[in-house]
């Protein structure tokens, strides 16, 4: 008697094993088709990098004799080292680097001290400024593209440093400000009162207490503020005249336009790969945190 | 009293960058519209002479104008009608995967994180008909004169070839762009309760119903938002365009903003750019506008 219960109790524990085995396998196969639509779009990103890394690595003769689809033969890196030095990758890469740290530690400092001071002190020009800077958003800019070059000139920025920096600290505060005001909102103001209670001035109360605390929100608008200047093609290509002065996004499209007729391909990959790593890394390390932000903007707005 | 502390800020944190905001861009904004009826050049000071309503004449008669808005709503709206239900399929498909959620989320959005020089350049390579990606496959299945008899044109020039030219710049926008509104889709469906689901469930419904009765409906705001984000950035599209084709071949991909860029800079007609910008201002803000109030309906509350 006991033993038959014991074989039933087995013979339970298996049935229920199997199924859930098939039921694994049922789902399995059930979302095949979303693992072969989604796995193939996320391959063509992948195919895509891996495939200009493959070209970077390749002499301009290989490419050109064996063609788009062949494996790198002999592999090299010259073109990494021709396109740094000659083609000036080098030089437009510490340009890119200047541009994209001074303009986020700028916005991301403006966008701070303002938002606290809009989300903190009731002022009539406070609210103002949010719905300012909300209809701000929606703004359609390219009424403005011909005007602000020629203020620009009248106020001789053309072709400086000045002009993208201002266009940086300026033009991502509406966004940035939006993010930050909400957050400082759900801050709890009894910390302020406590500092204020031991003496802190107003700078005290915003740099020792307050900022500290956004610090999440601000490292989010930070991530954002330096991809988009690292990305950024258009400012420079309106106000900047010296290619020396150039970022990579702008000297790479001189490139391509220049290596189109030559066989420099190779060596215009290795300068693609070379804009693109920093991007990577970040988005690898803080990949999360990038998604999570892009939510934060969109949904809410 | 901390209001009163705090109220010493405003000097230091508040006028600096709004007073350095109305200089630098309100006032441009401003002044547009006094440019918009000047001939101006952009050189000599002779030709900044006041001529009133002018400029909206000649473009009333601009016909390379009209095809580049043309353009613009055309492959605005192509990208809008497969960028919607795409990204919304995958972000169905993620939410629903049983495992490598993470890992599909962080590749789908790869694509959008490309700078957008890399991605128009990127593929202006793959989809090169002889040294690129797309030509050499073609070869080595020896399929290039099949393909080009399916696509009814005699080359495979898919940049230059003004058939086939609007059609790649929507597509490779949408590859760049789909990531992106996959994850808001996502967001948007993390935000609907599982027990209205189970709940449905337990009634029976499954699948496509599911779908279009608990599902679209509760997402229905945020489908809203993203066709308006849509509309903005595709009828503002410069970067991806100017690097992909230049509004070339002929004026098949010219957009509204390719082609002021153009005349400001290439043309040096100053007055007539900016008069142009107004027009894509309007342009923007109607189509804006009356996408709101057309996809307007009640919010269903949960």
């Amino acid at each position: 008697m006991s033993t038959l219960t014991l074989d039933s109790a087995n013979d339970l524990e298996q049935k229920r094993k199997r199924r859930a085995r098939r039921d694994r396998r049922m789902r399995f196969f059930r979302s095949l088709p979303s693992y072969i639509i989604l796995g193939s779009f996320c391959l063509s990103a992948v195919f895509a990098l891996v495939w200009a890394l493959s070209v970077s690595l390749r002499t301009g003769q290989d490419f050109f004799t064996n063609g788009a689809w062949a494996f790198p033969n002999p592999v090299t890196t010259n073109n990494y080292e021709a396109a740094w030095q000659q083609m000036r990758v080098g030089q437009y890469f510490l340009n890119s680097v200047f541009y994209s740290s001074v303009g986020t530690l700028g916005a991301i400092l403006i966008a701070a001290a303002l938002s606290y001071v809009i989300a903190r002190v009731k002022f009539k020009a406070g609210r103002f400024i949010y719905f300012g800077f909300l209809f701000l958003m929606m703004w359609p800019g390219w009424v403005s593209l011909v005007p602000s070059y020629m203020w620009m000139r009248t106020l001789g920025l053309l072709d400086t440093y000045w002009v993208l920096f201002f266009c940086y600290w300026l033009g991502s505060l509406p966004f940035n400000c939006f993010l930050l005001i909400n957050f400082f909102e759900t801050l709890p103001i009894e910390l302020e009162e406590a500092a204020l209670m031991d003496g802190a001035n107003a700078w005290q109360i915003y740099w020792e207490v307050m900022f500290p605390l956004a610090r999440p929100g601000v490292v989010t608008i930070g991530i954002f503020t330096f991809m988009n200047i690292w990305n950024d093609f258009f400012s420079p290509l309106i106000y900047l005249q010296d290619p020396a002065k150039y970022p990579l996004a702008l000297g790479l499209q001189l490139l391509s336009v220049n290596a189109t007729y030559g066989s420099d391909h190779p060596k215009l990959f290795a300068g693609m790969i070379i804009f693109i790593i920093p991007i990577l890394i970040i988005y690898f390390l803080l990949k999360d945190r990038i998604t999570e932000g892009l939510t934060m903007g969109a949904i809410k707005g | 009293m901390l209001q009163k502390e705090l109220r010493k800020l405003i000097l230091i944190f508040v006028v600096p960058p709004i007073l350095a905001w109305m200089i630098l861009n309100i006032y441009p904004m401003v002044s547009a519209f006094y440019w918009a009826m000047t001939d101006y050049d952009g050189v000599t000071t002779s030709s900044q002479v006041f001529t009133g309503i002018e400029n909206y004449r000649l473009l009333m008669n601009d016909t390379r104008w009209w095809d580049s808005m043309g353009n613009t709503f055309i492959m605005g709206a192509g990208l809008i009608v497969t960028i919607l239900p795409i990204s919304l399929l995958f972000a169905v498909l993620i939410t629903n995967t049983v495992k490598g959620q993470g890992f599909f989320k962080t590749f789908v959005y790869l694509p959008s994180i490309l700078p957008i020089v890399i991605t128009a350049l990127l593929w202006v390579f793959i989809l090169d008909p002889t040294v690129g990606l797309l030509g050499g496959a073609v070869d080595g299945l020896g399929a290039r004169d099949q393909l080009k008899e399916l696509l009814g044109v005699n080359n495979l020039n898919f940049i230059g070839n003004p058939n086939l030219a609007r059609w790649t710049v929507i597509f490779v926008s949408l590859w760049a762009a789909v990531g992106g509104y996959t994850i808001y889709f996502m967001a948007g469906l993390s935000r609907i309760p599982t027990e209205l689901y189970d709940a449905a469930k337990m009634d029976g419904a499954q699948g496509w119903p599911m779908f279009w009765q608990i599902t679209f409906p509760l997402l229905y705001p945020v489908v809203q938002t993203i066709t308006l984000l849509l509309i903005i950035n595709s009828l503002q599209n410069f970067a991806f365009i100017y690097v992909l084709s230049g509004g070339t071949p002929g004026s098949a991909t010219q957009v509204m903003s390719t082609y002021i860029y153009r005349t400001a800079f290439t043309d040096h007609r100053f007055g007539y750019a900016t008069a142009l910008g107004t027009i894509m201002m309007m342009a923007v803000l109607v189509f804006t506008v009356t996408t709101r109030q057309l996809s307007r309906r009640e919010v269903i509350q949960y």
